[in-house]
């Protein structure tokens, strides 16, 4: 130690001139604001801008020259000798050295920083902002990098060995090893887990470099040569054990499977309530999340890309529940091979396709899977999926913008279509023969008005349709019920809340009373019988959906005062009005707008999904579903420990 | 190793790639007294001092100093060791006040009056940096460095390169004058044979990193003898050279009127062994400085790499 500080020291009084630069720098920045054309900004501005690029730029300057020549220079000029023929540990000479330089790197950063700390009260130093840390961080590992890059590449260059062979190999191969484990992380969409990786190979970088460059001078001493060998060998050995490290650790932080999941978020629901589209994190994974389609009646579950971006479509099933689909991995915004899997066989796997879907397809499958339809662009193609073969690409005619699809029969598509032709928007009705390629428009509702606002609820067997509409500026839904294939006016609809078709095909319409409670009322297409309840309800409580024929599950604040105490879960009969509890102390249901799935033609639709309203999460994180024949809250996947 | 063996080298080898720089060199160098390693360009004594101050890991073999391994004991061993290498190596930025500081730090034996004093008498400026002094200056200044501490052991790689001969005779005279007083071990790399043969006890000297001679400069000088004798022709020339060979003839020439041969075991005993078998009329026996010596030696083969 002493040693290591009368080298220090030395090497300090040799370039105490530095700080004094520093002060000229500062002083120099100091007075910037008094320029002209400057002296239009914020003073403090124009000092913390120059102070901070300044201190940045000189501190990463010093760095390279210095690690280019501290030793580099001394070496090749046989000037290291006087060192080692004292009595001096080659360990005290490199960190004497490193030390004094780095130190005098970091004081002359901290003086022509002044201006900007002053300025600003020295606010950093105080600061919880981590983007303030991050970047006081920078100020001391760039130039640390940068000095110790600096040495290594200056040995090598100087002493020209065939080791440069090696190092030129180790740097290709650490720059495949940074990318085959960052890029997984970006394409999954986790930051955190990227910054952690990224900063545990950018560590495994610096203590490569620091090993490396005290071997050098440790073990070569005054052979520059040997400097290079010793350096080159130490150093890709500790960055071959840092990326081995690292890429386990990333590896490991990928690899989990739904059994791990601690909490999970349901993405789609098969019309069945058999499978469910999950995305789930693990413990200590960091933000990675997993994404599986998972059986909630057996211990099954496929893997679904783990590339993942906000704007990509979920995963879409037929409407018998036995086949799902999904665009496979692939960069964001680009046509993606579709992957398939059978749900209905007993263990189901994934397999991709030849079929490609451009990215901003919408994809609909027929009532027993047999056939796909992808919607893009104004053009319907229909496949035979189990073929792969292309059946009938149609083209849609004008007016048709937004297109919802949906197979009737096999043979058959209906298409809903929110557009405008001559200025007249409308919701058009067609329906499409998929073996003829034949469309033919079957009604049209012109509702729609320029600025509405707009949604329609559909029943089961797309018979009926009601459209809920309200004018821009007003507070007001008007609704009314069509006939769903010709768009055939049936009647107005004057019952507050927007109505949703139950499994038999009557409206339920659902609002808050004044009391408090939640007034239901359900009521055929016709009118002709309505049925009005009162459920008690308090704050928080909602209607879920319809978990079985003709009983809805609303749910209820256990604590209305106290949110943290979860849901409890009551199933209410539309037709006795008795309600019965079913489960307590859940956190939330599974997935919102239970209304919103099942036949899935597009965000402005309500169909009704009974599966969807039997999930729920549980206090733990887990997902649960209430079994209808047992009445039991089942667990499905995931929970923390 | 001898108890008093303040230098040891044991079967040490140097090579770089293929190339043997240093081939199994084993040498002791007994305490005090100033011991002298010599040979060609590239002959392995650059080598061998980088890997005697543990500055280079030999690839075979090791050396010690003061008992401990160059290599893997350096620091400790160098406490007691001054060195003055061959191109002065002194921070070219740092002066004598300041280097004084460091030294002082850590060398534990350090005398900075020493190093002043030094310094002072021979006229070396304390406030000059190094890079500004002249050569001999920094010689001078690197001597004082290596000085200053009361080394047991003093390195001179090649001291006098670079000196005028009015600087070459006053550093020897200093060595003698000062260091065999303190019982101050000597160990001296140079290509200034006549000045060394002043002052070297014993000699060694490396051909292509073998070690062809090592033993004192006085028995050294004794048996390596010039004879000459009057060119005939009544003795065959077969029982010259059977005579020589009891001589350890190293080689023959003519001079005017007269053979000379270069003989490396000259003895009274092998003397009268020669006449007897070649009875020719001596005319003078000479004794032969280091630099014809180390000629004889030397001269014919190329050196191999320092």
């Amino acid at each position: 130690m002493k040693a290591m500080m009368a080298v220090m020291a030395r090497e300090v009084m040799t370039r105490r001139e530095l700080p004094l630069l520093a002060v000229a720098v500062a002083i120099m920045i100091s007075l910037l604001p008094y320029l002209p054309h400057i002296e239009t900004y914020e003073a403090t501005d124009v000092r913390t801008v120059a102070a901070s690029v300044s201190a940045l730029a000189l501190g990463c300057v010093l760095a390279l020259v210095f690690g280019a020549t501290v030793f580099g220079s001394d070496l090749s000029e046989g000037r290291l000798g006087f060192f080692f023929a004292r009595p001096v540990s080659g360990l005290a000479v490199w960190w004497g050295r490193v030390f004094a330089v780095m130190a005098l790197i970091w004081i002359v950063e901290i003086i022509v920083l002044v201006p900007a700390l002053y300025h600003v009260r020295m606010r950093i130093f105080t600061s919880s902002n981590w983007v303030e840390w991050l970047t006081a961080f920078a100020y001391v590992i760039a130039p640390l990098l940068l000095f110790f890059l600096a040495h290594v590449v200056s040995i090598a260059v100087r002493a020209g060995t065939p080791w440069m062979f090696l190092d030129l190999g180790g740097v290709l191969v650490v720059a495949l090893f940074a990318w085959l484990n960052l890029r997984p992380l970006y394409e999954i969409g986790a930051p955190i887990a990227m910054s952690v990786v990224a900063g545990a190979l950018l560590a495994g970088l610096l203590i490569s470099l620091t090993v490396g460059g005290a071997s050098g001078v440790v073990v070569g001493r005054v052979d520059l040569r040997r400097a290079h060998s010793a350096q080159s060998l130490a150093m890709w050995s500790t960055m071959a054990i840092c990326v081995a490290a690292t890429t386990a650790y990333g590896g490991w932080l990928r690899d989990f499977g739904p059994r791990q999941f601690a909490d999970v978020d349901v993405m789609t629901v098969s019309p069945d309530g058999n499978w469910v589209e999950v995305v789930g994190g693990a413990k200590g994974r960091l933000d990675i999340t997993r994404r599986y389609l998972l059986s909630t009646t057996a211990d099954r579950w496929v893997p679904l890309p783990t590339q993942w971006h906000w704007s990509d479509k979920y995963a879409t099933y037929s409407p018998d529940g036995s086949t799902a689909v999904w665009r496979g991995g692939g960069p964001v915004e680009e046509p993606r091979s579709l992957w398939r899997a059978d749900l209905g066989r007993p263990d189901p796997i994934a397999r991709p396709t030849n079929i490609i879907v451009p990215f901003e397809a919408s994809l609909t499958l027929a009532a027993d899977g047999s056939r796909l339809a992808i919607l893009e662009e104004g053009t319907v193609s229909v496949y035979e999926l189990a073929e792969e073969r292309l059946l009938k690409a149609i083209r849609l005619p004008e007016g048709f913008e937004r297109v919802a699809a949906v197979f009737v029969s096999s043979n058959t598509m209906r298409l809903f279509a929110v557009g405008e032709i001559g200025g007249d928007r409308s919701l058009r009705i067609a329906e499409i023969d998929v073996v003829s390629g034949g469309l033919a428009a079957t009604g049209e509702i012109p509702v729609v008005e320029d600025n509405d606002s707009f949604w329609f609820s559909v029943d089961a067997d797309l018979e009926h349709l009601v459209v809920s509409t309200r004018p821009e500026r007003s507070l007001i839904w008007k609704r009314a019920v069509y006939d769903a294939k010709n768009g055939g006016f049936l009647r107005e609809l004057d019952v507050a809340g927007f109505p949703k078709f139950l499994q038999d095909g009557r409206m339920m319409f659902a609002s808050e009373a004044d009391d408090g409670s939640i007034l239901l009322t359900v009521e055929t297409v016709d009118g002709e019988s309505r049925l009005v309840h009162t459920v008690r309800a308090a704050f928080g409580s909602r209607i879920i959906g319809e978990a079985v024929p003709n009983r809805v599950v609303v749910s209820h604040l256990v604590d209305p005062h106290d949110r943290t105490q979860g849901i409890r879960l009551a199933l209410f009969d539309v037709d006795t009005g008795e309600a019965r509890n079913i489960g307590s102390h859940l956190r939330s249901q599974a997935r919102w707008f239970p209304w919103q799935s099942g036949i899935n033609i597009g965000f402005f639709w309500y169909c009704n999904l009974p599966a969807v309203s039997r999930l729920f999460i549980d206090q733990s994180g887990a997902l649960v579903k209430w079994d209808p024949e047992s009445g039991e809250i089942v667990h499905v996947v995931g929970g923390r420990q | 190793m001898g108890i008093d063996a303040v230098v040891r080298l044991d079967g040490l080898t140097v090579r770089y790639g293929k190339l043997t720089a240093i081939d199994d060199l084993t040498l002791d160098v007994p305490k005090g007294g100033v011991f002298a390693l010599l040979g060609r360009n590239g002959s392995g004594k650059s080598s061998t001092v980088r890997c005697l101050l543990g500055q280079q890991r030999p690839t075979a073999g090791r050396s010690e100093i003061l008992g401990f391994d160059s290599w893997r004991q350096r620091r400790t061993a160098m406490e007691r060791v001054g060195v003055v290498p061959e191109n002065p190596d002194v921070p070219p930025d740092t002066t004598a006040d300041r280097i004084e500081k460091f030294m002082a730090r850590v060398t534990p034996f350090w005398r900075s009056a020493n190093f002043f004093d030094r310094l002072e008498s021979m006229g070396v400026p304390r406030r000059q940096r190094f890079a500004r002094l002249s050569k001999g200056q920094q010689r001078q200044f690197a001597m004082a460095l290596a000085l200053a501490g009361s080394p047991r052991l003093l390195v001179l790689d090649d001291p006098t390169l670079g000196l005028d001969a009015v600087a070459r005779r006053k550093l020897y005279e200093e060595l003698i004058g000062e260091l065999a007083d303190r019982g101050t071990t000597v160990f001296l790399t140079t290509h200034d044979l006549a000045g060394v043969e002043g002052i070297a006890d014993r000699i060694g000297i490396l051909q292509g990193g073998s070690l062809l001679v090592d033993e004192k400069l006085e028995v050294l000088k004794a048996r390596y003898c010039r004879l000459t004798w009057a060119a005939t022709d009544q003795v065959q020339p077969e029982r010259i050279e059977a005579g020589l060979q009891h001589l350890g003839a190293i080689g023959t020439g003519l001079a005017t009127g007269a053979t000379e041969a270069v003989v490396k075991k000259f003895s009274e005993f092998g003397f009268d062994r020669f006449r007897q078998e070649a009875p020719v009329e001596v005319m003078r026996v000479d004794s032969l400085s280091l630099e014809e010596i180390f000629i004889a030696l030397c001269g014919a083969e190329p050196g191999g790499r320092s």
